[in-house]
């Protein structure tokens, strides 16, 4: 057998891996970048329209304000469920984790489609509130951002849930015994000690879902009735309705360069490497 | 280290593979891979995919796409032999351009729209129609172009479910915008394709004007701004199934729908209670377009576009579906009471205008940032 | 004792089938240095629990003074505790953990300050007080988790363990430390461990535990010299034991014999002839001497020299092979292996034992 160096042995198991990405992502990444500055002409002209557009700035407002809204919300269900699973579960801790990556194994449209059939007009939601006699007129759930971040909320629950989980985990019990045991009630024992050892958890949690939720489609897609137009939606529409390559690349290039811009001001404030690295 | 690979060997496993295929061995799906495993795909062209015993229609799913297998695919095997393959997975001018681009041609003929046709035939991606096998005479006068061919028409027109309104049905676009008298959500284009028109009319503008009105910036800003001013009532419908669905879930009242789709929903709610208007309407055809090198070559795709022109075929089409005949000669064989439901009777065709591609591709672009902007903003 | 600051009774503990305690009665005067120690498993760290009241009694009760704190959550019991590892919180700085029961006691400002002051001083780390708790040596942190514990001058201190993480030397210093600082302060100490020698040098009382239930307490030296069952005598400190026959009666005691071996024994009256003892020795309480000179024959079979002591495995025919522990300066013989030599010990060397309670069970 011939003697292979570290060196070789590193890039052995490493290339594969790194082939596949600069083929495969990198290289299309870079021909994006190229025909947003390319089509129809050469020059910043996509950039320029994009900058004048109102339709575009809206759609990226709408964006970051989805993706805002669902990271909030997407903290808080997921904290609590997070914080239940890590102190309360016991026994049935494996089946509850289980529950919370079971909709990964299901499709988002699908997951998507549900929500449809919840939150229609004469869907289950409406049916039984009129059943029950609290409204008369079907109220509308979706259609509308509040169908839109409900459903990114539970996509994205378990993107929140899994790192502060992780977080969790870590934090070993006898800091809040050792909490209460000098004085401090429950409550305060949670907001003074435990609470402040999970942000790092919270904060890889928050950039996650924020970041994901910035790329989302398929959700505000189907539930947004076009008047929540985000920007991957957009982005399609560019391309695949008026086969405007150059917009299309240049919202594209944008919306990686906002999503590279919120990452970058994070890690102010988060040690990312701990954040999303060393889950725990 | 000299490069060792058997170049011969290689070409040779792509003529046994083409032969595999045209011998009906192998699958198209199944050549393409073992081609790109190959890596031969992008040097191979058309050559020798010429002459493969098979057609790949494209169209935009559900039950069109049965419709189009059953009653030009499967008549155009039965009389050549030429296996028909309709695949419904939407054949937008992005996708066509892409594979087209990457050399990775896996359709033959796709069911496009005329505003895309015009701009994929000025970016080079389409090929011309050979009009000695296709007759530009089975077709409505201005719908047989150079890189495109009408193949059937269908109509914007204005949907209504009675049973949502109280038995008081809008009659005219005014009526739709007038949320007071008429109140429910609405649905719209995700696009300002049949729609602005509809804005126009609803201003009482009349039909012959239409365009005229849209030619200035004015005109097309008032028409947008009536979008604006809707909008709190308006759900917007991206494709045909969207606006099936909308009706169905009963999420909209009334709406500015493909008359194709209309035609499905007449049937599937209940009581009758849906109902279409062609006053107003605006006419549009379908039309084919062929990639360039596309793998089953030209002169097939040719025939059978040709094929697709009897009328007999395109009045099947329309009692299935709804898709009205692109053939004026059809209008004959429709049987009558299907004749209110057909968009190229005569009757219906002197309701409507004619869809203004000229107008499209001149203001299309700028005016879908207006109506996205009045629509999100 | 007069009034005990803290009693619990008959307290019981059970997780599932097995009992954690049980049966436990306990008085705690104020002031004193009480350590409960044990095995794991013995019950030590479950009663500490229950005191501070993190896992409340199956049954049973916690009285502080007179008055019934069963039911009380930790937070109102008051009473300082010194986690195993410490329990530092990681996000605040030294000051701001001393500063903790202070705080949510809802203390002046100006007396947090000055009783952060007064704690860091008590443990020499007011260098120390802005620092990280990860930014501290392990010893550093214990004089912190100490100062916290004490910042709220609580009658009664808990220690969990407190020095298991540390190195030898570094806890034999502090051994020494939490000694002076409790005579110092007065406070009553509950401190738990499973060391025997920090039992030993610290403790006004040793409470013995196992499998739940009090074996045997007393002060450190009553313990030590007078084990009552051999689980006592030899989980605290080493002993050899003998299983022999009473034999006669003499005005001085008793003599007991194994096998062709006979010895004087100080043992109570109750014991009849013919009855057989297990007695507790000592190994420092054995003398050795070269052969003929002492009362029983043996042969070396191990030496091992601990520096400031020498252990001796001798081998007799009759009672096995004896631990006998020697200070280096006086062994009596110079020992190797193979040596004849002789051994004896004074008649009150020899515990007369009863039964591990589990075992006559």
């Amino acid at each position: 057998m011939p003697r292979f160096s570290d060196k070789f042995r590193y890039w052995a198991l490493v290339l594969p891996a790194l082939a596949i990405m600069i083929v495969f992502y990198i290289w299309p990444l870079l021909g994006i970048w190229v025909i947003s500055l390319n089509e129809p002409v050469v020059g910043l002209g996509n950039y320029a329209k994009m900058a004048d557009s109102n339709a575009v700035k809206t759609s990226f407002v709408i964006t970051f304000r989805v993706a805002f809204v669902t990271t909030i919300g997407c903290l808080i269900l997921g904290y609590i469920v997070a914080y239940a699973i890590s102190n309360f579960a016991g026994r049935v801790k494996p089946l509850m984790i289980a529950l919370v990556l079971l909709p990964f194994w299901v499709s988002v449209l699908i997951r998507s489609f549900s929500w449809i059939v919840l939150l229609g007009r004469s869907g289950i939601v409406n049916d039984a509130l009129r059943g029950a006699g609290i409204i008369d007129s079907p109220l509308r759930l979706m259609h509308n951002e509040f169908g839109v971040v409900l459903a990114m909320i539970h996509v994205m629950l378990p993107f929140a849930v899994l790192p502060m989980m992780a977080n969790m985990r870590g934090i070993s019990s006898s800091y809040v015994d050792a909490a209460r045991g000098l004085g401090a009630s429950e409550w305060t024992a949670f907001r003074k000690v435990y609470f402040p050892q999970t942000m790092p958890g919270v904060m890889s949690g928050a950039l996650l879902v924020f970041v994901l939720s910035l790329g989302f489609y398929v959700t505000p897609a189907l539930l947004g009735g076009g008047r929540v137009l985000m920007i991957s939606e957009y982005i399609t529409y560019q391309i695949q309705e008026f086969l405007n390559w150059g917009l299309g690349s240049a919202l594209s290039v944008t919306l990686l360069v906002a999503t590279a811009l919120v990452i970058a001001v994070a890690a102010r404030f988060v040690n990312l490497r701990s954040a999303l690295l060393e889950r725990g | 280290m000299t490069d060792t690979t058997d170049h011969e060997a290689k070409l040779d496993l792509v003529e046994i593979a083409a032969y595999r295929y045209r011998e009906g061995r192998l699958t198209r799906r199944g050549f393409i891979s073992a081609m790109a495993a190959l890596g031969v795909l992008p040097a191979l062209g058309s050559k020798a995919l010429a002459g493969a015993n098979e057609l790949v229609v494209v169209n935009w799913g559900g039950r069109p796409t049965e419709v189009l297998q059953e009653v030009l695919g499967d008549t155009y095997t039965a009389a050549t032999g030429v296996k028909v393959i309709v695949d419904g997975s939407g054949p937008s001018g992005g996708k066509i351009r892409a594979m087209v681009e990457s050399g990775a041609v896996v359709w033959d003929l796709c069911d496009s729209g005329m505003g895309t046709a015009i701009i994929l035939e000025q970016q080079g991606i389409t090929q011309p129609i050979d009009y000695n096998i296709v007759d530009r005479n089975k077709v409505i006068e201005g719908t047989a172009y150079s890189n495109g061919v009408g193949n059937y028409v269908y109509s914007y027109v204005l949907a209504t479910n009675s049973k949502m309104l109280g038995g008081n049905v809008p009659k005219t676009w005014a009526d739709v915008w007038n949320t007071k008298d008429f109140p429910g959500m609405r649905t719209f284009r995700k696009s300002v394709r049949g729609m602005l028109e509809s804005a126009v009319m609803a201003q009482g503008v009349p039909t012959k004007d239409v365009y005229e009105v849209l030619g200035t910036q004015d005109g097309i800003n008032g028409a947008i701004d009536m979008f604006r001013k809707l909008r709190e009532n308006i759900i917007v419908w991206g494709s045909g199934s969207d606006s099936q669905n909308l009706f169905l879930q009963e999420e909209v009242a009334m709406g500015n729908i493909w008359h194709t789709r209309a035609f499905l929903l007449k049937d599937q709610i209940e009581g009758g209670t849906f109902d279409i208007s062609f006053d107003g309407g605006v006419i549009a055809p379908g039309v084919w377009v062929v990639p360039k090198n596309n793998p089953a070559g030209t002169e097939e795709v040719m025939k059978f576009i040709a094929h697709g022109q009897d009328p007999a075929l395109q009045v099947k089409w329309l009692e299935l579906i709804g898709s009205g005949p692109i053939n004026p000669a059809a209008a004959a064989l429709v049987p009558p009471e299907l004749a209110a439901w057909n968009p190229s009777s005569p009757e219906n065709l002197a309701t409507q205008i004619l869809y203004n591609d000229e107008w499209y591709a001149k203001n299309q672009q700028a005016a879908e940032e207006l109506y996205i902007d009045a629509l999100i903003n | 004792m007069t009034d005990p600051i803290l009693s619990i009774r008959n307290a019981v503990k059970t997780y599932g089938k097995i009992n954690a305690l049980d049966r436990v009665d306990l008085d705690v005067a104020d002031g004193e240095f009480l350590t409960l120690l044990g095995p794991s498993g013995s019950g030590k760290t479950t009663l500490l629990t229950a005191i501070a009241g993190f896992a409340p009694l199956t049954s049973g009760t916690v009285s502080l003074r007179g008055k019934n704190i069963s039911g009380e959550p930790p937070e109102h019991r008051g009473f300082g505790m010194v986690f195993q590892g410490y329990a530092l919180f990681p996000t605040m700085s030294v000051r701001d953990n001393v500063a903790f029961p202070l705080r949510v006691r809802k203390r002046p400002k100006s007396e947090v300050d000055a009783r952060v002051e007064e704690c860091l001083d008590l443990v020499q780390m007011n260098a120390f007080a802005d620092r990280m708790p990860s930014q501290l040596s392990g010893g550093q942190q214990q004089r912190i988790a100490l100062a916290r514990a004490l910042s709220f001058k609580p009658q009664v201190l808990l220690l969990d363990e407190p020095l298991s993480a540390l190195d030898k030397k570094l806890r034999a210093d502090l051994q020494w430390e939490l000694k002076a600082l409790h005579d110092r302060l007065g406070v009553t100490f509950i401190y738990v461990t499973h060391d025997q020698d920090e039992a030993l040098s610290m403790s006004d009382r040793i409470v013995i535990l196992k499998d739940g239930r009090i074996q045997q307490q007393g002060d450190p030296e009553t313990l030590y010299n007078l084990p009552r069952t051999p689980f006592v005598a030899d989980f605290l400190g080493k002993s050899n034991f003998m299983d022999l026959t009473v034999t006669a009666r003499e005005a001085t005691g008793l003599s007991c014999t194994i096998g062709n071996a006979a010895f004087p024994v100080d043992a109570p009256d109750a014991l009849a002839i013919g009855e057989r003892v297990k007695v507790a020795l000592r190994p420092e309480r054995i003398r050795l001497a070269e052969a003929g000179k002492e009362m029983l024959s043996g042969t070396v079979r191990q030496v091992s020299y601990l520096g400031e002591r020498c252990q001796v495995i001798v081998k007799h025919e009759e009672l096995g092979e004896i631990l006998v522990s020697r200070p280096t300066w006086k062994v009596g013989v110079h020992p190797e292996a193979g040596l004849a030599v002789s051994f004896g010990w004074d008649r009150d060397a020899c515990v007369v034992l009863e039964n591990d309670e589990n075992e006559a069970a």
